[in-house]
């Protein structure tokens, strides 16, 4: 039995409604409890005057599988830079748009955030994400499975896509690569890639199959909804980066019928055609779209000026962006024909029209929805940039002088004409914290994760109030993890091994019969290891945690 | 250069337990400092902070030029003149890995051998290792674009694998014998080689030349022999390598055959093959 | 002043700052380097109306040059450093790329460069090769005897253009002569040339003339024909023939040296010979910074 108390912070836990109230916060055995204010406690720590809220949750961050190790080895000079640190807890990891597990994990909680998702997990790599994972400290952490390019799915939609044949299926794959959710990147354009197609928008079908987009962002979305899984479809959107793309992004929240579902990283989907460079914002569309359909939520995927790296598993745009990588070198990778990966190095420019332009469009996105608790803080890192600069993004947002400083500096037609000049509204430490917290743990369907209340795992970021509000979140003053203090004013001071998340939805499972008889014939794994048992996966995350999340029931919207 | 000069001579007082990094300690560096100041120098070695002068046995001397003079084994001394931009080193002895690696300017000599990434990056100055260098000599960091690209690299003894792997502008000289995939993805710059070479010499190379004085290699079939007359560059070229002295004194004097590739990439390097 | 009986007039010479750059053409044999010189050299008298003033320095031993072949050292003089670079790119390309077995160099050490192989370079279609070799780039262009190499820039510096030296003489012959052994001797010295045919020109001109569209004329000051109708003349009926060597040189010395030795080739030969005076072209001294005083420069102690 352990104890704990924080005494006298102002606490932003938007999960109760809880806005900037002072209130003592107890702990035992890393679970938030009420604690009679003068019930002796193991360690109490003097918060007043200091921001509390619950540990931060990335939903879309690229931390774990072959991906991330690609990009790793394609950019070794990425790690040359090694941070000499004299903290001997730390182990020798380094990086910044390419971080090691380790300093992943470092650097992630010492700004205050306690779990991440990885959202592009192969069906067929996903021990290998599950162990880079777990070899992350600290940080809880689960990931999407990838379907949608997978050739048997697509085969199931040309066949006409008997929605229990679907349903079946997909819970399978949840289960078997031990997932949170399932994402679907460019659907069916990867696949369609492979066949030669160099662009499949929402309503073109895919040469090979005759299947489109919309047939199979609907098919996937209808999945998950009946296997109730928590996590709506998480929707990387057809024709990412392409300019007038916001067709295809209106097209898609479309195909989903009502249905729920996630768009993400939709700064990269909400591009018009308008201007003398056929490049415009269409953040306010976007937003309109959102506004209106209550099931969807979204993630922003802002981009940071500065080097960075580009992780996808949509090889076809990777394989169109390759020529405007920086510096100019670029892998792609496919296996067992699941999915895709494309990895290509990228600076941003703030004298790029487009680059400068993307900028803009992330913001306007976070200040025009009205809707915070379907809005996700991301940069999908590392592909608008490292996640941790995530305390300037939050600047950003919450200053709209320093907003207007940086705007002076950019390419001198997007400073003269961006919409976002006139946008007056400085987001509130309330809002960051559902953004930051709350909404993400909603979305992901983790009860006990994202808020301060009873019962919930005692993850806690104490920040000390400062105007700098990127200096405030960039170094909290305490950072627990199940209420064990593992960051004090910026240096990590414990490196627990944080949990994995998962679902695990009901299936038929004389499904795997028919995936077994495509294994074989297609596959070169064979199909009695696709599948990662329990056992399995403590031993891949590193003998973390194993934390379940119910697939009950629940409503069809957002909130 | 308003420092005032001086040459430091560094006596090594034993051998370190652990690797040394010596990044940073350069002639203008240390130039403005006193002998005892300079031996405060903290230094990195293995995971701690050392100062220069538990290491080494300073003396200072007030010359026209900025130099250090290093006396014994550093062998476990690493980045010995890294990102140097001006001024002289010598070292009596061997040296680490990443000897004059990215050096700018100036003049580096090694008495004994040089370990891993010699020369590599490096953009101006010259190199000089009266021993052997290991591997990824004159080549690039991993992940690098670029290897060498400018300044002047010269190997009396043998060369390791992968010498000038990316190599991009400069000359480059071994007296002895190189390793396997010698000039690999050479981009350009010229190399001499006295000795023989191991397996796939200039194996993709872009542009560049390589000349072979010493044992002719097998000349693979993405290379062809270009038949012209080529005394005019021949004979601007060899006069310049024979500078250098050793195996390559003679080559003005020498015909020679041509051959161009690698076809497989882009072709427009060639292999000079003294007869 | 007067030396073995010819007059040397109290004048000057006057001349104007030039951009100039040397190249060195080598060859195969010292013919073909001389084929290349003569035509690159061509039509370069006065830059007037052909550019630049051109001319070959001296020829050049297989010891003396970068690549071990003869050559020939070249100089070319411009007005300014762009129409020198415009005269260099036309010249070297139709005239030595084009020459069989040629290459060419920079003959100069230092100065702000011009490009030499570095436009002409293209003429290789992507083929063309770049080599550094001793700090100095050079191109390499597949041509169809071979490979023709040329030096990227060639460095041009700050010259002295249009010293002179006027003969005059009893008759055509013994101006001939008189200006014949000058130009001998002159063309010895380094650094400089004498751009007209031979070395001699024989139409000095005057600035202006009465018809609008023309910027020099003839200058009957120095016309026998004219000697007794001209408003001003500068000869005595005894001179029926003048004759005028033009210098262009890379610095003030150097004019001076090739003055003083074409002076001398004429003075030697003495008055018997037919010379009766030596005098100089000049526009009183105001439009040129460089002034030749001829009795100074054969005789440096004795006038002043
Ligand atoms: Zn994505
Ligand atoms: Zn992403």
């Amino acid at each position: 039995m352990s104890t704990l108390r924080l005494r006298g912070g102002r606490l932003y836990d938007p999960a109760h409604g809880i806005d900037g109230e002072v209130c003592d916060l107890g702990v035992r055995d890393g679970r938030i409890v009420a604690l009679h204010e003068n019930e002796p406690v193991d360690r109490e720590h003097d918060v007043s005057g200091m921001i509390v809220m619950a540990g931060g949750i990335d939903l879309h961050s690229h931390i774990g599988g072959g991906k991330v190790n690609l990009a790793r080895l394609l950019l070794p000079e990425d790690h040359r830079p090694a941070p000499r640190t004299d903290n001997p807890l730390e182990l020798a990891s380094c990086g910044a748009c390419t971080p090691g597990t380790l300093a992943t994990g470092y650097r992630y909680a010492e700004m205050g955030y306690t779990a991440a998702f990885e959202p592009a997990m192969a069906l067929s790599n996903a021990r290998h994400a599950h162990m880079e994972m777990g070899d992350t400290p600290i940080l809880d952490h689960g990931a999407y499975v990838m379907l949608g390019n997978d050739e048997l799915l697509l085969e199931m939609l040309a066949e006409g896509g008997d929605p229990a044949l679907v349903r079946d299926y997909v819970g399978w794959a949840i289960n078997a690569a031990r997932a949170m959710g399932v994402k679907v990147v460019n659907p069916g354009g990867i696949s369609a890639f492979k066949f030669n197609q160099r662009k499949l928008d929402v309503d073109e079908p895919h040469v090979q199959h005759r299947v489109t987009p919309r047939q199979v962002v609907h098919a996937l979305a209808r999945a998950l909804t009946e296997l109730a899984v928590p996590h709506p479809l998480h929707i990387h959107a057809s024709n990412l980066g392409v300019a007038g793309n916001i067709a295809s992004t209106l097209a898609t929240i479309d195909a989903l019928e009502g249905l729920r579902g996630h768009l993400t990283h939709v700064q990269f989907h909400s591009y018009g055609t308008e201007g003398p460079h056929k490049f415009s914002s269409a953040a306010l569309a976007l937003v309109e779209a959102v506004n209106a359909h209550p099931n969807v939520s979204i993630d922003v995927g802002q981009i940071i000026f500065g080097q960075t790296v580009t992780a996808s598993g949509d090889t076809m745009t990777q394989i169109r962006n390759a020529a405007l990588g920086s510096p100019r070198k670029w892998v792609g990778a496919d296996i067992e024909c699941d999915a895709g990966c494309g990895l290509v190095p990228f600076r941003y420019r703030d004298q790029s029209y487009v680059n400068a332009l993307q900028w803009v469009i992330g913001l306007e996105i976070f200040l025009l929805a009205n809707d915070p608790w379907r809005v996700v803080l991301t940069t999908d890192h590392p592909n608008g940039g490292p996640f941790t600069s995530y305390p300037h993004l939050i600047r950003l947002l919450m200053d709209k002088s320093f907003r207007d400083e940086q705007l002076a500096r950019l390419h001198p037609e997007v400073a003269a004409h961006a919409a976002l000049r006139e946008i007056r509204r400085e987001l509130t430490l309330y809002e960051i914290a559902i953004m930051t917290r709350a909404a993400p743990a909603r979305l992901l369907g983790l009860a006990d994760r994202g808020h301060l209340g009873v019962g919930a795992a005692a993850d806690i970021a104490v920040y000390r109030e400062d105007a700098d509000r990127e200096y405030m979140f960039r170094t909290p003053e305490y950072v627990f993890k199940d209420g064990e203090l593992v960051a004090r004013q910026g240096r990590i001071v414990a490196t627990p091994v944080g949990g994995t998340h998962f679902v695990e939805p009901g299936f038929d499972g004389a499904i795997e019969q028919r995936i077994a008889r495509y294994a074989e014939h297609h596959h070169a794994l064979d199909f009695r290891n696709a599948a990662i048992g329990r056992d399995e996966l403590c031993t891949c995350a590193n003998g973390g945690q194993l934390l379940v999340t119910p697939c009950a029931v629940h409503g069809t919207n957002g909130t | 250069m308003s420092a005032p000069a001086a040459v430091f001579e560094l006596r090594l007082r034993a051998l370190p337990r652990f690797r040394v990094d010596l990044a940073g300690v350069t002639p203008l560096a240390l130039g403005a400092l006193g002998e005892a100041e300079a031996g405060r120098v903290a230094i990195r070695h293995g995971n701690e902070a050392l100062a220069l002068g538990e290491l080494f046995e300073i003396r200072r001397r007030p010359a026209n030029a900025p130099a250090l003079h290093f006396e014994g084994d550093l062998s476990r001394f690493d980045r010995l003149a890294w990102e140097m931009e001006d001024g002289e080193i010598r070292v009596d002895g061997p040296v680490g890995h990443y000897a004059a690696a990215r050096l700018r300017g100036g003049l580096v000599a090694v008495a004994g051998d040089a370990g891993g990434f010699a020369a590599c990056e490096m953009a101006g100055g010259e190199l000089a290792v009266a021993g052997s260098v290991g591997d990824f000599a004159a080549a690039a960091l991993p992940g690098s674009m670029d290897g060498m690209r400018g300044g002047t690299l010269v190997v009396r003894g043998d060369a390791g694998a992968r010498f000038a792997d990316r190599m991009r502008r400069g000359t480059a000289f071994v007296f002895g014998n190189a390793g396997d995939f010698f000039a690999s993805r050479l981009v350009a710059g010229t190399i001499a080689l006295g000795g023989r070479c191991g397996a796939h010499p200039g194996w993709a190379m872009r542009r560049g030349t390589l000349v072979f004085a010493g044992e002719t290699p097998a000349v693979p079939a993405t290379f062809v022999e270009t038949g012209h007359d080529l005394r005019v560059i021949w004979t601007l070229l060899a006069r310049d390598l024979a500078r250098a002295g050793g195996p390559f004194t003679a080559l003005p004097d020498r015909r020679v055959r041509r051959f161009a590739g690698d076809i497989a990439v882009d072709g427009k390097g060639e292999w000079l093959l003294p007869e | 002043m007067e030396i073995n009986g010819i007059a040397i007039d109290d004048t000057f010479a006057e001349a104007f700052p030039m951009k100039a750059t040397r190249l060195v053409v080598t060859a195969h044999n010292e013919t073909w380097a001389m084929h290349a010189a003569v035509a690159a050299t061509g039509f370069a008298t006065s830059v007037i109306a052909c550019g630049c003033e051109a001319g070959i320095e001296r020829h050049l031993d297989a010891a003396e040059t970068p690549d071990g072949r003869p050559g020939v050292a070249l100089l070319m003089f411009s007005m300014s450093g762009k129409e020198l670079a415009k005269q260099v790119e036309r010249r070297v390309g139709q005239c030595v790329l084009t020459c069989p077995t040629t290459a060419v160099y920079a003959g100069l050490a230092d100065g702000e460069p011009i490009a030499l192989g570095r436009n002409l370079r293209f003429f290789g279609d992507g083929w063309q090769i770049s080599k550094m070799i001793g700090g100095v780039r050079y191109w390499r262009v597949p041509v169809m005897d071979g490979e023709f190499v040329a030096q990227e820039t060639t460095p041009v510096v700050k010259a002295v253009g249009g010293g002179n030296l006027l003969i005059l003489a009893r008759d055509t012959d013994a101006a001939l002569a008189a200006a014949e052994a000058a130009v001998a001797t002159m063309r010895a010295v380094p650094g400089v040339i004498l751009p007209f045919p031979g070395g001699v020109v024989r139409s000095g001109s005057k600035v202006g003339s009465r018809y609008k569209a023309l910027p020099a004329s003839t200058n009957e000051a120095f016309c026998p024909a004219l000697t007794g109708l001209a408003a001003k003349t500068s000869l005595t009926p005894e001179v029926r023939c003048v004759m005028e060597i033009v210098i262009d040189g890379l610095t003030e010395a150097d004019v001076t040296t090739a003055t003083r030795a074409g002076m001398q080739a004429i003075l030697e030969r003495g008055a018997a010979a037919g010379v009766v005076r030596l005098s100089a072209g000049n526009y009183g001294g105001k439009l040129g910074p460089f002034h030749f005083h001829l009795r100074r420069i054969i005789a440096p102690e004795a006038a002043s």
